[in-house]
This record gives structure tokens, C-alpha cells and sequence, in this order.
């Protein structure tokens, strides 16, 4: 499905820029040309931020954590087996797909683990990451309580995905 | 999210001093790097849609999208200028449609369109960036071909649990920001504290 509906959507905006007699290719070049400096102004903002997540990897910290949180998330119907999923899920989406797959060699994919990692993986995303670059390219200095909102939605999410997984 | 930064940069910091000291430069580095090749990648993600966005807009297609949407978004988001409310509308629609990649640069740009130069994120920004966590998505088409990878019978079993858990916790989202903002504690929003709970 996915794979047949871009392509689509793509080539009917082009053959429609042909009826309304703008030229694709001169448009193209200049909207492309906008993703030079918006790169260049938010790659000191990746730069940083993977610093930051490679280190709390690397110290360990983010095991500690785990270890931490996972009790908190079992009172809510998270498994243990997941709960490092979850946690991880917010600071690296390279990180959690490894972790994805471990879980699917381990468990199985059509396990209750697995449908488990499977929907906390694709029902969220990587806030961290997410809100540094959205906001690298503006003034704001102080993110209030985007990112405490964020999370309790992923939590909410991963609860969600433990419980609904009952069913499947 | 300097304080967080912060806070991750030194806590682990000091943890790999105390540990593995050896290792601290070389992390560094290796991330940095890693940050560099990711975002050239995304140098060319970026190329393709924003080259095909201004295709939209010259068309004046991407208008008619967003006025489409105009009234759930302008619902959400408060009043924003019409540039602004198409780039949102696209980023919303990238996303759904599971293409992360491509809705990152409309997000950046509504950003952009929503900043009065302000130090405080406003309620617009907080909105965007909430609802681009929570994920919303209808076709989780990378856990899906992961699934079918490792071998399961169904690898779209899990379609719509993953809806569900999106589109709740999404509308959670959408509320708790109105809600805050609604009350307008904005005292609540300076506690910093909160985010090292979790």
C-alpha cells in the first residue's frame, strides 16, 4: 500500500504542475535549495543531543534507570521485558530498534512481548530528539512542559500497548 | 531542555570518569560523527520534500490542503498566519502517512512561523512538538517489515493496537496543553524538576 501511494501522490502533483503550467523542475531546485540552511542550523543541535544520549548509554546510566523505572512500570501492566524499550524509546530510535529486534530473537514477534515492543516502537517517537531539532531554529530558550507532556502521552501510549496486546 | 542536556551531560559524565575514563573522548567523538552523517542523510530527505512542497505551493496545491484542515487546525493550534497553518497541515499528514523523515522539515518551518522571538515556547510550539512524539501514525510501516523479518505470521497484526496508542495518548496530549494553557499557571511551567522524574 505505502509503497505504491508515495509514488503516486508524487508523480500526480507533477503531471498536475504540468496543467497548471508551472515549471516543476525550476520549483523543485528552489524548495530543495531551503534544505541547506536548515540543515546547517540545526546540525550543532544533533551534534549535541547524540553526544549527550551516546554518553548516558555509555555510563550506564541509562540501565540505571531502567532498573529504576521498571517497577513503576509494571504497576501499570508494563513488563519488564519491555520497559527498557520504553525507556530508551524516547532518547534513540536507533537504539529501540535494536532493542526491537533482540526482543523479536528472543521472544518471538507473535508473542505477547513482541506484539508488546511492536506497538510501544511504532506508537511513539523520539521526544528528545524531536523537540531539540524543532526547536533549534527558534528563540526559545525555556521549552516549559513540552517535554514532561510528552512523556506522560509515550507512558500513556506504552500502557495502552500492554493492554490492547491482550486482545490480539 | 538545556537543563536536561545539561543534567545528561554531566551525570554521565562523571559516571564514565569513575568507570571507563578511556572511553569518554572516544564516545564523544563517535557521536558526533554519527550526527554528522545522519543529518547529510537528512540533507537529502529533506531536499526531496521540500523540492516537492515548493512544487505544491507554485501549484498552489498545498493552499487547498490547508484550508482543508484549516478549521481542526486553527481549532488545535490557536490563530497562526496561513503559511504557518499549511506547514503544520503537512507535517500532520507526513506523519500519518508514516513518513517521519518528511515531516520534520514542515514541523521546523511551522516552528519557525510560530516564533515572535520569544525565550518561552508557546502554546502552538509545545502543541507540534507534543503531537509529533506521540507519533501519530496509521501506518507503522518499519515495525511492520521488522515483524515480517523476524518471521511472525502476521506482521500487520499489530496495526491497530498501534493506532489506538497513538491517536489516545495524541488527544491526552493535545488536552493536557490546552488545559495548562487554559489556566494559564504559568508559574507550573518553571519547575523543571518534573522531567528528572521520569
Amino acid at each position: 500500500m505505502a509503497d505504491i501511494l508515495l509514488p503516486t501522490l508524487i508523480a500526480c502533483v507533477l503531471i498536475y504542475s504540468l496543467f497548471k503550467k508551472v515549471d516543476a523542475y525550476s520549483s523543485f531546485v528552489k524548495g530543495a535549495k531551503e534544505s541547506i540552511p536548515l540543515i546547517i542550523s540545526i546540525l550543532p543541535y544533533i551534534i549535541a543531543m547524540f553526544i549527550a544520549i551516546e554518553l548516558f548509554r555509555t555510563s550506564g546510566l541509562s540501565a540505571m534507570l531502567c532498573k529504576f523505572v521498571s517497577p513503576l512500570f509494571n504497576l501499570l501492566g508494563i513488563p519488564s521485558e519491555v520497559s527498557e524499550l520504553t525507556i530508551v524509546r524516547p532518547f534513540s530510535s536507533n537504539a529501540a530498534y535494536v532493542l526491537l529486534k533482540e526482543i523479536f530473537v528472543t521472544y518471538g514477534p507473535d508473542s505477547y512481548i513482541g506484539k508488546c515492543a511492536s506497538v510501544i516502537m511504532g506508537s511513539s517517537d523520539t521526544i528528545f530528539y524531536v523537540s531539540s531539532i524543532y526547536f533549534a531554529s527558534t528563540n526559545v530558550k525555556k521549552t516549559l512542559l513540552t517535554i514532561p507532556i510528552a512523556l506522560t502521552c509515550n507512558i500513556i501510549g506504552a500502557f495502552l500497548a500492554c493492554f490492547l496486546c491482550r486482545f490480539i | 531542555m538545556s537543563k536536561i542536556w545539561l543534567f545528561m551531560m554531566v551525570s554521565s559524565l562523571f559516571m564514565i570518569i569513575v568507570t571507563v575514563p578511556e572511553q569518554a573522548l572516544m564516545v564523544m567523538m563517535g557521536a558526533s560523527a554519527n550526527g554528522v552523517q545522519m543529518s547529510i542523510e537528512f540533507l537529502g530527505i529533506y531536499a526531496i520534500w521540500l523540492g516537492i512542497l515548493q512544487v505544491l505551493d507554485d501549484t498552489r496545491l498545498s493552499h487547498k490542503l490547508s484550508h482543508l484542515l484549516q478549521k481542526p487546525i486553527r481549532h488545535i493550534f490557536g490563530q497562526t498566519d496561513p503559511e504557518t497553518e499549511k506547514n503544520i497541515c503537512l507535517n500532520v499528514s507526513s506523519n500519518i502517512l508514516g513518513l517521519g523523515s518528511a515531516a520534520t522539515p514542515f514541523g521546523i518551518k511551522a516552528m519557525k512561523g510560530m516564533d515572535k522571538g520569544s525565550e518561552l515556547a508557546t502554546k502552538g510550539m509545545i502543541m507540534l512538538v507534543v503531537i509529533n512524539s506521540t507519533g501519530i501514525q496509521v501506518l507503522p510501516t518499519t515495525v511492520i517489515g521488522l515483524r515480517a523479518l523476524a518471521g511472525s505470521v502476521s506482521p500487520s497484526a499489530i496495526i491497530w493496537p498501534t493506532v489506538v496508542a497513538t491517536f489516545i495518548p495524541t488527544v491526552i496530549g493535545i488536552l493536557l496543553v490546552k488545559m495548562i494553557y487554559k489556566n494559564g499557571v504559568r508559574t507550573l511551567f518553571s519547575k523543571p524538576k518534573k522531567i528528572k522524574n521520569k
